[in-house]
């Protein structure tokens, strides 16, 4: 068995006064050994939702309503708060976005990170404290020997992730998983921080969940990447395929609004309104009401994610996005007609 | 548009000093200050945009409150439309603050929550004696909400009912209620989805072209400063380093420093990406940016 994570149709609920709310809805992936898997998704998407599920932090009044997660072969989804201590930290570690609350500002960073590698490997303190200046040493801090000793508020947004990372690592983990570990930082500290856990993903084997909004983040950490909107994927695949030829109408949208670099357009291509809120969930596919092809079946039945290992999407009218359409050698229906009128449509934007 | 530019900004310095302990006092100690800006000079032509980038601690957060007179300059010169803020009696002070207005980051902490939205966008009609019959307060209230996009009716409802795209259009009605002219915008979508970024981005557009206004931009996205830049200065550590048109920046940059900020921009990589992908499959006939009308058919009826 390759996969070092698999994920397969999770879904969590949040129990309200009004019912139970979706906030995840069978959603599937897997992540091998020394792979960087990108979750892609805007603020509710639900990326977050599905990072906490995984190491069971989903706090009530939310569950897991449904769907397994295996790690390295073993079921983790149901196990006991004890063994989910035990794998947290150790086995999973975790990397969150704004590195100055997940570090305890009274305590020196070598202490935090001797607590964290005794209580994982169960080395002496003296051992501890050499394993930690390791780490530091291999998460880029300049003269850890010294810096040990200092505390998190010495230290800037960007060696201060380094910390976070390297008490990440601190339990030798098989998986890391990272939440927006970059947003916080300057761009310059982001690409360092990217090509620092790339680094270890390839030296050590350490499989990383990417998770974030910014597909700039993706296109440079990633080779496969799983989008989400309102709390499904709607379109995975190799991040070159997706972000060069995406099937999803959503996906598109998102990449074309992002501002080009190179010319300056009169218009940017945007989304019409926002991602639908849990408790007005629209039938059909999520999408549909900011979807500009959106058609009867969109309003009525949501869409499965279809498609093989290379490229996967959830949208009814994917098929009208291949080759076919635009060598016009498959047979005329009123799908493609449809769209081959749309495509036409000049825009503003220039290609890359 | 007329040569003499709106604002025009020579040598602004300020210096931060930290408030100095009793102890330190006694002890003669001098508290060590930080030049947030040093020497910074720029102007803008009316109707044109001006973005001050760099990346956190350069000051152009600092400039741009000192534009927006919410902090007192150290050193410097700031005029506005030809008139010199500090130097200006009440009354022109007055009126000139009314037509310098601010947009700021966070759409959740810049409106009040317990003011109906309404009652957010006809303050500045009131406070600045622009109306006063609430009949036409209404009414200029009705017709800004459809100007950013929203709904008259939403004039009744709180700001917690709305997303973070249709907050910083409400922060947008009421700089356009108090008739800015000039409008200062610190990082205006960074709290924002990249969907939602477009929209905003598109309607500051299409206001600039429609009344004129003239933007001070300030943004660490360069993507976003491509899109809404006429020219561009570039800060670091309180110096402008390097200054010219949005075409030589990004074009022909000279300064290491821009460089360097131009090699870290992350949707470079999204266009390295997409242009790999063009690359391998040859014509690039299949890629989306061959086919880009899809979406934005639908976009031109949006506004």
């Amino acid at each position: 068995m390759n996969n070092l994570l698999g994920v397969e149709e999770l879904s969590v609920g949040f129990a309200t006064r009004g019912g139970m709310l979706t906030a995840l809805d069978g959603i599937s992936f897997s992540i091998a050994r020394g792979e960087i898997l990108g979750l892609i998704g805007e603020s509710g998407a639900g990326k977050s939702v599905a990072g906490a599920a995984i190491v069971g932090l989903i706090a009530s009044p939310g569950r897991i309503t449904g769907g397994t997660i295996h790690l390295a072969g073993e079921r983790i989804d149901n196990l006991p708060e004890e063994k989910l201590n035990a794998i947290r930290g150790k086995r999973i570690g975790m990397i969150f976005q704004d590195p100055m609350t997940s570090l305890n500002p009274l305590i020196r960073i070598g202490d935090q990170l001797v607590e964290t590698i005794r209580r994982h490997l169960g080395l002496s303190p003296k051992q501890a404290r050499v394993r930690a200046i390791d780490l530091l040493a291999e998460t880029g801090i300049p003269d850890p020997a010294s810096r040990i000793d200092a505390y998190p508020h010495e230290f800037s947004g960007g060696m201060r992730q380094r910390v976070v990372i390297a008490l990440a690592l601190a339990g030798e983990p098989d998986l890391v998983i990272a939440d927006e570990p970059t947003t916080a930082l300057d761009v310059s500290v982001q690409a360092a921080i990217i090509a620092l856990i790339e680094k270890l993903c390839r030296e050590r084997g350490t499989a990383v969940l990417l998770i974030t909004h910014d597909m700039g983040v993706i296109a440079r950490a990633t080779q496969r990447l799983a989008v989400m909107y309102a709390g499904r994927i709607i379109e995975t695949g190799g991040t070159e395929s997706i972000l060069g030829d995406s099937r999803h109408p959503y996906t598109r949208g998102l990449m074309q609004a992002i501002p080009p670099l190179r010319a300056r357009p009169r218009r940017l291509v945007q989304i019409p309104g926002a991602m639908p809120r849990l408790v007005a969930m629209p039938k059909g596919c999520a999408f549909h009401p900011r979807c500009a092809i959106a058609e009867e079946q969109c309003l009525q039945f949501r869409p499965n994610l279809v498609g093989g290992a290379h490229q996967a999407v959830a949208c009814h009218l994917s098929r009208a996005f291949s080759e076919e359409v635009d060598t016009g050698s498959s047979k005329e229906n009123s799908v493609n007609q449809g769209l081959r009128a749309v495509d036409l449509i000049e825009s503003d934007r220039p290609p890359l | 548009m007329s040569t003499r530019p709106f604002l025009r900004v020579e040598a602004l310095t300020k210096l931060f000093v930290p408030r100095q302990t009793l102890l330190g006092r006694l002890a003669g100690r001098q508290g060590r200050g930080v030049l947030a800006l040093d020497d910074v000079s720029f102007s803008i032509p009316k109707g044109r945009t001006y973005a001050l980038v760099g990346e956190s601690g350069s000051g152009k957060s600092t400039a741009a409150l000192l534009v927006a007179g919410l902090i007192q300059r150290d050193r410097g010169k700031i005029e506005i439309d030809g008139i010199d803020l500090a130097e200006a009696d009440p009354a022109t002070r007055r009126a000139l603050r009314r037509r310098v207005q601010m947009v700021f980051q966070d759409p959740f902490t810049s409106l009040n929550p317990r003011w109906r939205v309404g009652a957010i966008i006809s303050e500045p009609l009131q406070a600045l004696g622009l109306l006063s019959d609430r009949q036409a307060i209404a009414a200029r209230v009705a017709d800004l909400l459809s100007r950013v996009g929203l709904d008259s009716a939403d004039a009744a409802r709180f700001p917690h009912e709305f997303s973070g795209g249709q907050r910083q259009r409400i922060a947008i009605a009421r700089m356009l209620a108090a008739e800015a002219e000039l409008v200062i915008c610190d990082e205006p979508t960074s709290a924002l989805d990249v969907s939602v970024q477009a929209q905003i981005l598109n309607l500051m557009r299409d206001l600039q072209e429609e009344l004129g206004l003239t933007y001070l931009f300030i943004s660490h996205n360069l993507a976003v400063v491509r899109f809404m830049a006429d020219d561009i200065g570039v800060l670091k550590a309180g110096r402008l380093v390097e200054a010219g048109t949005a075409e030589a920046i990004f074009g022909d940059p000279q300064h290491s420093y821009t460089l360097a900020l131009l090699a870290a921009v992350p949707e470079a990589s999204v266009e390295a990406a997409v242009a790999a992908r063009q690359a391998r499959s040859g014509s690039g006939a299949s890629s989306m940016h061959s086919r880009p009308g899809l979406i934005a058919g639908q976009v031109a009826n949006e506004f």
